[in-house]
């Protein structure tokens, strides 16, 4: 029994060196993923500075119609500009992108999740991998999600649209304590959102921890007066903590501000 | 090259800084002494020996002395989270085993296994399953372990499921010390009205049928119950102040009159006991068709009392562990017809802590067996088209990745009661309420750059996080008081439900002797007439049409009970004298005769006989003469208000016929009295 124990044991200790090989090897692919050049999804990249240029004035040209088009939400004709450009160089990463995004807003998830890989691929960057993320969030690939919001975090840390997407994939798993973590972090880097303050004060709630809450709701009303989910939400926690008339003020404020889902809420109250 | 060698460096930085397991060798603690020293080594050597005894108790109380003077060796807190692993206190083991795992996470490969736990309590599951599967392919896992960690991989998954599914909107708060107190508490039973709460408890009491303590070191079970009017009163003894032994409660009747009791006996065995007024009388066991060899536990009534659901792992009728059967009363009355419950809400796992909801279709309990998130979980099927329904789990943050037993849930399904043993509560296991809260949304905004641009103001679009509140039961609570029409005393009556759809009588129900009070719940969809009847006075009768979409709701019914001139009404029957007196001049007595004369003048047919009475004090015939003379007033007081004196005839007593004790003062004020009784 002593011996099987001691092989156990170094068993668990070739194990984990083993283990200690891989996260180094992980680490390598990271580093060199940084460095822009590597493998993403099977396929060699192409050279950065090959595929970012919009030199071509046609291609120029179709990407401010594309955007335009897009802009004024007439999605399908944007979505054929950009494969226009596409069709005139098929490695140009931002018209992927842009395309997807028209895909996205037409509901077709899975072609939007395909244009962004190959945005990706051809220039692997914050944006691309989170809007990948957003896809895969409406595919209800959370863990997915994770991944991609992670990774552009990893390319980018000063781009807090990535860890507030992900502060909310965390808010949709139930991770709250590592939610509070990614939109503290985002507060940080733009502490003047109320929308994160909004955020954060919602995974508070659900760590019950209701002073942290409130005032995150207070600071995103302080900041944005006119936010109305601040109200529904304050109102929701004052439910919580048996101040049925606290919350019936604030269900009504978000009322009146268009906030859909107070009404619900003061059925609570005119009973 | 370079950000890699510092990656490298930085690794193997952390490895060192975190890598702080201390050995127990003496040189390692050089401000203890050796006599310090010895002890703390002493400890741990009987800890490990009390270990393999499986005495777990004492043993990690051993190994706790000796991780106060070496809190930082992997092995001690491996040991310690081992033992409390048996003691069923995951928490704490949990705690423990992380500690270790911080230390040395090498020195036993369950801790893998544990680092797979704590991120699972923390409902980190995606975290969870990573370390199981790492346990899962640890060289030399026992098969016992591998079943433990698929076992936690399915929780993990369910317990996503749940998540996404949304959270029950409530406020989980622990009663106070009026119902929890230092010693345990648990196995709430409450009344469909929320008024009455009935508990176990392991405290301590001064007036104690059982001298020392049980087997487990701790004090006897005895049953508690509180009262609430805004709030929950003192607990104090329900019953069993002469029960020698264990007795929990399990269940109690919607109306609080019934309640049904586990005793450590034959196996474990279920009792009832029954109020008579104020009082609970002698619990008595369940027939032998319930009560086997085997463990029975965990009860419950049905809505109409006419069906116990309970817990047994009898095994001639299982499904393996234990199930949920119900046993039904015969036409006799008697406590008959047992049956399992089926494969749909049992499993070949633990079925416990059952709870049959007053809306007559709606069961709560516990399972390890069905879809759970860790341990047993609470879940709920429903009864319709003469089947159960798959049981479904209840939910988050009820449902944790512990063990979630003892669920009971008010009639109106505002308020939950569960026992748990909680860091932050008053001792051991404490009795938490869970305020049901209404439907909530919580509205989170995410932000993305859809074009490659970021200069352009971000496109954001609302998340919805749902919580979704338990759903409503449809029935009606009738609560009522029944009284004599005249006196307004309240009355004891019997009280027949019966289901105009079927015309069947769905049960028998009785007011309490004392207050006059019934409670029932009718479950909606029926039509229902109730039959009040009483020895001595008129039967009353009334419908109610309880349509399917009422939801639910409370009705209130004052029933005044006319007498029909058999008897003398419930407060006639006799009158009080105050010591030595005959005169009833503006007292209560005065005041009651009004009353005998207002019911002689409504019966104008009835005679009445009239006794007097008196108490001990004094001789005989002095009594003889004074239960004379009270009588002699009564009549006059009679005749004066309009009552014929034929109708009337009298006798004195003396101090003959007592009705209570002459040793106390108000013993001897009831025995000094006129009675009054209808003659033919």
């Amino acid at each position: 029994m002593k011996y099987f124990l001691y092989f156990c044991k170094l068993a668990i200790s070739i194990g984990s060196i083993f283990l200690f090989m891989r996260n180094v090897f992980i680490i390598i692919l990271l580093s060199v993923c940084y460095a822009g050049v590597g493998r993403v999804d099977g396929q060699e990249l192409p050279e950065k500075n090959a595929v970012v240029s919009l030199s071509d004035s046609a291609v120029e040209a179709l990407y401010a119609e594309g955007k335009g088009l897009f802009l004024q939400k007439e999605y399908a004709r944007a979505a054929e500009v950009f494969s226009k450009m596409i069709s005139l160089n098929a490695s140009l990463a931002t018209a992927y992108n842009d395309r997807g995004s028209c895909y996205r807003m037409l509901g077709a998830y899975e072609r939007a999740a395909a244009d962004y890989s190959s945005a990706i691929m051809y220039r692997p960057c914050a944006i691309y991998y989170c809007n990948r993320g957003s896809i895969r969030v409406k595919m209800d690939d959370y863990e997915g999600a994770v991944s991609d919001y992670s990774l552009a975090h990893a390319l980018d840390s000063t781009y807090y649209l990535a860890l507030n997407n992900r502060g909310i994939v965390y808010l949709n798993m139930g991770a709250y304590r590592r939610a509070v973590e990614d939109f503290s972090a985002c507060i940080r880097l733009n502490p003047s959102n109320h929308l994160l303050y909004n955020n954060r004060g919602i995974a508070y709630y659900k760590l019950k921890e209701f002073e942290k809450s409130i005032s995150d709701f207070d600071t995103a009303i302080s900041l944005n007066a006119d936010y109305g989910n601040a109200y529904l939400h304050r109102g929701n926690l004052k439910e919580m903590l048996d101040d049925d008339a606290g919350a019936c003020e604030d269900w009504s404020h978000a009322s009146v501000l268009g906030v859909r889902q107070a009404e619900n809420c003061l059925k609570n109250c005119r009973n | 090259m370079r950000k890699f060698l510092f990656l490298l460096f930085f690794q193997a930085f952390v490895c060192g800084l975190f890598a702080q397991n201390v050995d127990f060798v003496q040189t390692n603690f050089p401000n203890k002494t050796k006599s310090e020293f010895k002890k703390a080594l002493k400890n741990k050597k009987m800890g490990e020996k009390t270990m393999k005894a499986e005495d777990y108790r004492r043993a990690v109380n051993f190994l706790l002395r000796a991780n106060e003077f070496n809190p930082k060796n992997a092995e001690l807190n491996f040991e310690i989270a081992n033992c409390y692993e048996h003691l069923n206190q995951i928490p704490e083991a949990v705690h423990y085993a992380e500690i270790a795992y911080t230390l040395d996470s090498l020195v036993a490969p369950e801790l893998v296994y544990y680092k797979g736990y704590a991120h699972q309590m923390r409902y980190e599951y995606d975290d969870a399953v990573k370390y199981y599967k790492r346990y899962l392919i640890t060289p030399g896992i026992t098969r016992e372990g591998n079943l433990k960690a698929q076992q936690r991989i399915k929780e993990c998954r369910n317990g996503k499921l749940l998540v996404r599914r949304g959270e029950i909107p409530c406020k989980i708060y622990i009663l106070d010390t009026n119902v929890n107190g230092k010693c345990d508490e648990y196995g709430p039973a409450v009344t469909a009205d929320d008024s009455l709460l009935f508990f176990t408890t392991r405290r301590s009491m001064k007036k104690n049928p059982n001298k020392g303590f049980a087997s487990d070191g701790k004090y006897y079970e005895k049953i508690f119950r509180s009262s609430k009017d805004s709030s929950w009163d003192k607990a104090h003894w329900a019953l069993g102040t002469n029960l020698r032994g264990h007795f929990a409660v399990q269940g109690v009747s919607n109306d609080g009159s019934r309640v049904l009791l586990y005793k450590e006996k034959r196996g474990g065995d279920l009792y009832e006991a029954k109020l008579h007024g104020k009082k609970f009388g002698a619990a008595k066991r369940l027939p032998r068709a319930v009560n086997t060899k085997f463990h029975e536990t965990s009860a419950s009534y049905s809505y109409d009392g006419n069906t116990i659901f309970y817990c047994s792992d009898r095994t001639d009728m299982g499904y393996g562990g234990h199930d949920i059967y119900k046993v039904t009363k015969n036409d006799k009355g008697k406590w008959k017809n047992v049956t399992n419950l089926g494969n749909v809400l049992n499993t070949p796992e633990d079925e416990v802590t059952v709870f049959a909801h007053p809306d007559g279709k709606t069961m709560y309990f516990s399972s390890r067996g069905h879809d759970g998130i860790g341990g047993f979980d609470i879940f709920v099927s429903t009864y319709e088209n003469g089947q159960w329904s798959k049981p479904r789990n209840i939910g988050v943050p009820i449902n944790t990745p512990g063990d979630d037993i003892s669920f009971v849930i008010t009639a109106n399904g505002k308020s939950a009661y569960y026992a748990s043993a909680q860091p932050t509560g008053f001792g051991e296991e404490d009795i938490y309420c869970i305020s049901f809260k209404t439907d909530k949304v919580f509205v989170s905004t995410t932000e993305d750059n859809l074009l490659d641009d970021e200069e352009e103001d971000p496109f954001t679009e609302e998340a919805e996080v749902k919580e979704k509140a338990m759903p409503a039961h449809q029935m009606t609570l009738l609560t009522g008081l029944v009284r004599d029409k005249l006196t307004k005393e309240p009355l004891s009556a019997s009280i027949e439900l019966i289901d105009l759809d079927s015309n069947r009588k769905i049960g028998d129900f009785e007011t309490n002797e004392a207050t006059g009070k019934f409670l029932m719940s009718l479950p909606a969809g029926h039509h229902y007439k109730i039959k009040v009847t009483s020895p001595g006075y008129h039967s009353h009768e009334e419908t109610f049409d309880i349509p399917e979409s009422s939801g639910f709701q409370t009705k209130e019914l004052l029933i005044e009970l006319e007498s029909d001139g058999t008897q003398m009404p419930e407060g006639l029957q006799n009158i009080e004298f105050d010591f030595d007196k005959s005169s009833i001049q503006g007292s209560e007595a005065a005041r009651r005769l009004d009353k005998v004369a207002d019911f002689m003048k409504r019966h104008p047919d009835v005679k009445v006989l009239i006794t007097g009475h008196t108490d001990s004090k004094g001789s005989d015939e002095y009594n003889m003469a004074l239960s004379e003379r009270r009588v002699k007033t009564a009549v006059d007081y009679l005749v004066e208000k309009g009552i014929e004196r034929s109708r009337m005839t009298t006798k004195g007593y003396g101090e003959r016929r007592p009705i209570d004790t002459n040793e106390t003062d108000e013993g001897r004020q009831h025995n000094r009295r006129v009675e009054f009784t209808i003659v033919k």
